[in-house]
């Protein structure tokens, strides 16, 4: 369960905040599409929700973690065992291969499973891959090793920054279908901030961020 | 998951990474080895002069005087000695020595010749055998030693009682060190040798019965000398001279008046070389850091996003660095051995010749060497790289890392900070050390400041530069953030610079000082150098020969070299003076009045006029007193010490003459070829640009250390500077690729990029000769001053 109340984020040098006491309530397993325009503050939701940058009020419960942590410990623990995260950017490891790339979260858990790790890959069509070099990889195959690496140590809640920016239609169709299931599979709860509308459709709860607030309609 | 696995998950990721980028390991490699092999070269050099003064300084037979044959057609005979000691001369002890290997060869029995099968992989060592007469020794300290020294081994040869003993210092007792006997190619049987560290180098001792053999008798192989083992008196020795057949000749023991002064100087010469190279191959480090943290940055901020603990990743960092320092420091050491024995016969006979003092090839402990350079260069990696590795685990986006450049003001009041602690510490200085370590401050202060306002500088520079020239524009802009990455090594290689000039300037003033000074004061055309003063009647009267005197004596209980000097018209063109009494050279001329340098003015806090009471003036020996009382004399006027840090005085050359303290050197006026030709057999006769040429040369030879560590030290941070410039370069790859799209030219690119090095080093030169100036000013004046306080 995600709970987020009242939550306030501004940065310095302007004049209004960019999430502006938002609320948002996600159930266990379900999963919320967030849109909005370039710049609404999407990403910086994603940024708070994974604790990489502190909120100026407001609470985050995400499952039994309370956000802000405690302590540094406490916030490692949480990313490294319960949240899988898709970077805009796909931040892979670049001295890495594809499979040490996925397997990484995993082995950093202590749950490698390779018989799942290996269709995680095939769901996402990136079998042939891996041994290849993480930076020999084109746009496309890196967002797909990205999506595969945040799913691979089976979190409780995966949070996802455009996963599907850099797809064509038949791909993308695909990872996000690949994406749902194993979710839903794992029961694990999907936030997926997004500009596509055929990703943003198939969650259980699609959203708006307009002004620092989430609407349900545009 | 144990925290264990997770460090090595990350750590074996860190790896992968060196492996995909490894110019970071290579910096960090280069940067630890240069750093831990100058230091430690340093550091081997300065043990090895500290052995070979510690050597010298104790008293030794081997430095006394001797009586030695005049030609090697006439030897030393067995009768000689006889008859001398006969004649009540006990003092005198004969050697006799020879060049032989010596072999290790094994087990009780195996007699057998070196080299034969079952000793092949032996190593046969070179060295001098000397053959003493042990029973003459008797009261000598070196007896007692090696007395000592057989009382206080485990005697584990006992079964090889047909062997003879032998002695040798320590480090060469190392060498030979052996379970069975050592056999020479003169076949002599030794027993492996009791420690004497009294010892000259690579020499062996045993006794005259074991030196002579079927193979080496006192045909072939005639005594080298006798040693006096007890200094006579004036008296005795002029009886020891009377005793002498016409072979044979009394040689005077080695003079140690310096006390090894010149040898501390070039001591603290390298030391302060090792300073300059620590502090380059500091920067060199940092620059190394910095450049991999840049470009880890990212990396470790995905790691931290994944979940990996800021403790794990400190602690993979941790282990990734020790292991470069574990390759790093051992090969460092290995270099520095190897530089030192390239090194070791070019200084040992720096040290022996001009130093009048003894390098000992070192012989360190490889395992203690390499563990110390381990431990340090880690410690200060880690110290290094702990804040910005801290500070980066703490943070889990890239904007969190980049901080606000400093405020004008902060840099202001920094800058203001360090200049002013820079000045306090030249102000302060008052030692040698202190005021070279003011000197490092101005250096390190220089950096500091160059650290705070370069990007600022080069900012300002992209400013003016006009938006109508687009290349230019990106060349400015590029050369600002090549700045700020770039600075930590720029830094290393103007220190290097800045310290090279500096060093080639003073030396460069130094050599011309001295030429000036030496032409000035090698008025004679011709100079005769003799170990005893000329008889009376064996110069012909028509040449005028002043005979130079030295002697010491104490003034206010501090020891002061006195020499003797004419006071005709002549001397007194000779002698440069800082200051002259009213009529000096008439006092001086009539026995109430010396000259003094500067040293000695300022210890003693005297003026020309005031008056100076010097103690018994006593031959370079302190053997025999030049006379005894205690004289007041006015100071007639102080002359330049050119960096000679004794006290000086000199005195009317007839105050010495016909006394005893003849300094071996005699100047010749008016001497024609013919003279000279006669005066030959008396000793070496040199004219004047010979001795220049002599003692330029010397000169020169005393600065080919410093000046070779000063070259490597600028070419290893040039070569940094390099390195780091085009590491850097690699990232800019991709704008590059951009500019070429546009339409700009290849060369056009590579004269863009050679124009924004050159500017990043023009920006430089107001700070650079400001450094150097400040350098050579203060290294001049402060050490000297700081010696005369």
């Amino acid at each position: 369960m995600i709970q987020i109340s009242d939550l306030v984020k501004q940065y310095p040098q302007t004049s209004t905040p960019i999430i502006d006491k938002l609320y948002l309530e996600v159930a266990d397993g379900t999963s919320v599409s967030i849109r909005g325009a370039s710049g609404c503050g999407k990403s910086t939701l994603l940024s708070l929700m994974a604790g990489f940058e502190p909120a100026d009020a407001g609470q985050i419960q995400i499952g039994t973690a309370t956000l802000p942590f405690t302590s540094d410990k406490q916030g490692d623990a949480f990313r490294r065992n319960e949240l899988g995260v898709i970077f805009q950017s796909y931040n892979l490891l670049d001295c890495l291969n594809v499979w040490d790339n996925i397997a990484f979260t995993a082995r950093l858990k202590g749950v490698t499973d390779k018989a799942y790790l290996r269709r995680l890959m095939a769901m996402l069509d990136i079998t042939q891959l891996q041994d290849k070099p993480a930076d020999a990889l084109s746009g496309g195959e890196q967002q797909r090793v990205a999506i595969a690496r945040a799913l691979a140590h089976r979190p409780a809640v995966v949070l996802a920054d455009e996963p599907t920016g850099n797809l064509d239609e038949a791909t993308s169709e695909r990872v996000t279908q690949a994406l749902y299931t194993v979710c839903a599979e794992l029961h694990t709860t999907l936030v997926v901030v997004t500009h596509s509308n055929e990703v943003a459709e198939q969650a259980s709860q699609p959203l708006w961020l307009r002004h620092g607030v989430l609407h349900p309609q545009p | 998951m144990s925290v264990f696995s997770r460090v090595g998950l990350v750590a074996s990721v860190m790896l992968a990474m060196a492996r995909k980028k490894p110019w970071q390991p290579l910096l960090i490699i280069i940067a630890v080895m240069v750093a831990t092999g100058g230091f430690s070269s340093v550091m081997l050099i300065n043990e090895g002069a500290r052995q070979g003064e510690l050597g010298r300084s104790q008293t030794s037979v081997f430095n006394s005087a001797a009586i030695v044959a005049r030609t090697p057609a006439q030897p030393l005979t067995q009768r000689d000695y006889a008859q001398l000691r006969r004649a009540g001369f006990t003092q005198l002890v004969a050697i006799a020595q020879q060049t032989d290997t010596l072999q290790c060869i094994d087990g009780p029995n195996s007699r057998s010749q070196p080299g034969s099968s079952g000793t092949a992989a032996t190593p046969v060592h070179a060295v001098t055998v000397l053959g003493v007469d042990l029973l003459a020794l008797s009261s000598s300290s070196l007896l007692k030693d090696m007395q000592k020294a057989v009382s206080s081994t485990t005697d584990a040869n006992l079964m090889h009682r047909n062997s003879a003993v032998s002695y040798a210092a320590p480090q060469l007792g190392r060498a030979l060190a052996c379970e069975g006997v050592l056999m020479s190619r003169e076949g002599v049987s030794l027993l492996p040798p009791y420690s004497v560290s009294q010892l000259p180098d690579n020499t062996v001792l045993v006794s005259l019965e074991a030196f002579y053999t079927d193979k080496t008798t006192l045909q072939n192989t005639p005594l080298s000398a006798l040693l006096v083992t007890t200094a006579f008196d004036d008296v005795r020795l002029r009886e020891l001279k009377n005793h002498l057949p016409s072979h044979l000749q009394y040689r005077q023991a080695p003079e140690t008046a310096s006390d090894g002064s010149l040898a501390k100087s070039f001591q603290l010469n390298l030391w302060a070389m090792g300073v300059l190279m620590g502090v380059v191959a500091l920067f060199i480090v940092l620059n190394a850091l910095t450049l991999m943290y840049r470009a880890r940055l990212l990396f470790m901020l995905r790691l931290r996003q994944l979940g990996v603990s800021k403790a794990s990743l400190l602690l993979a960092l941790m282990s990734e660095l020790a292991l470069y320092c574990a390759i790093a420091a051992p090969l460092g050491v290995l270099a520095a051995i190897g530089l030192t024995r390239q090194l070791t016969p070019m200084l040992q006979s720096t040290f022996e010749g001009l130093l009048d003092s003894a390098f000992v090839a070192p012989s360190p402990l490889l395992t203690e060497m390499m563990s110390g350079a381990f431990v340090t260069s880690f410690a200060a990696l880690a110290l290094f790289f702990v804040i910005p590795a801290r500070q980066l685990s703490r943070a889990l986006l890239a904007s969190h890392i980049h901080r606000q450049p400093m405020s004008v003001l902060i840099r202001s009041i920094i800058t203001i900070g360090v200049v002013a602690i820079v000045l306090l510490g030249l102000v302060m200085a008052n030692s040698t050390f202190s005021a070279l370590l003011a000197v490092a401050g101005v250096l390190l202060g220089g950096c500091g400041v160059i650290l705070l306002w370069l990007p600022a500088f080069t900012g300002l520079i992209s400013t003016l530069v006009p938006a109508s020239r687009p290349l230019l524009s990106y060349v400015a802009a590029s050369t600002h953030r090549l700045s700020a990455k770039s600075r930590l090594s720029v830094c290393a290689f103007f220190i290097a610079l800045a310290a090279n000039i500096g060093m080639n300037v003073m030396t460069d003033s130094f050599r011309h000082a001295t030429e000036s000074w030496l032409q000035q004061r090698l008025a004679a055309p011709v100079y005769l150098y003799a170990d005893d003063k000329p008889a009376p009647g064996t110069i012909a009267a028509h040449i005028d020969a002043r005979h130079l005197y030295r002697g010491v004596t104490t003034i206010n209980q501090q020891q002061a070299t006195v020499r003797s000097y004419a006071a005709d018209s002549t001397a007194q063109h000779s002698l440069t003076l800082d200051t002259l009494y009213p009529g000096g050279w008439s006092m001086f001329a009539a026995n109430k009045a010396v000259f003094i340098n500067q040293q000695l003015a300022f210890r003693h806090a005297v003026a020309p006029g005031d008056s100076l009471t010097i103690g018994p003036v006593f031959t370079q020996s302190k053997q025999n007193p030049v006379f005894s009382q205690s004289t007041t004399y006015t100071v007639a006027g102080i002359y330049p010490d050119y960096g000679n840090p004794d006290s000086q005085l000199l005195l009317p050359s007839d105050q010495f003459s016909p006394a005893s303290g003849y300094a071996g050197v005699t100047a010749l006026y008016q001497a024609t070829p013919e003279d000279l030709a006669r005066l030959a057999g008396l000793g070496e006769i040199y004219d004047t640009p010979q001795l220049l040429k002599k003692s330029m040369q010397t000169f020169d030879r005393t600065f080919v250390v410093t000046d070779a560590l000063n070259v490597a030290t600028l070419l290893v941070a040039g070569m940094a500077f390099a390195v780091s410039v085009s590491v850097i370069t690699l990232d800019l790859r991709p704008q590059l690729n951009v500019l070429r799209t546009m339409g700009i030219g290849q060369l056009q690119v590579k004269a863009m990029l050679t124009a924004q090095y050159m500017l990043l080093l023009t920006v430089r030169p107001p700070r650079l000769l400001n450094l150097i100036y400040r350098y050579r000013y203060w290294v001049t004046s402060a050490s000297t001053n700081a010696r005369c306080r």
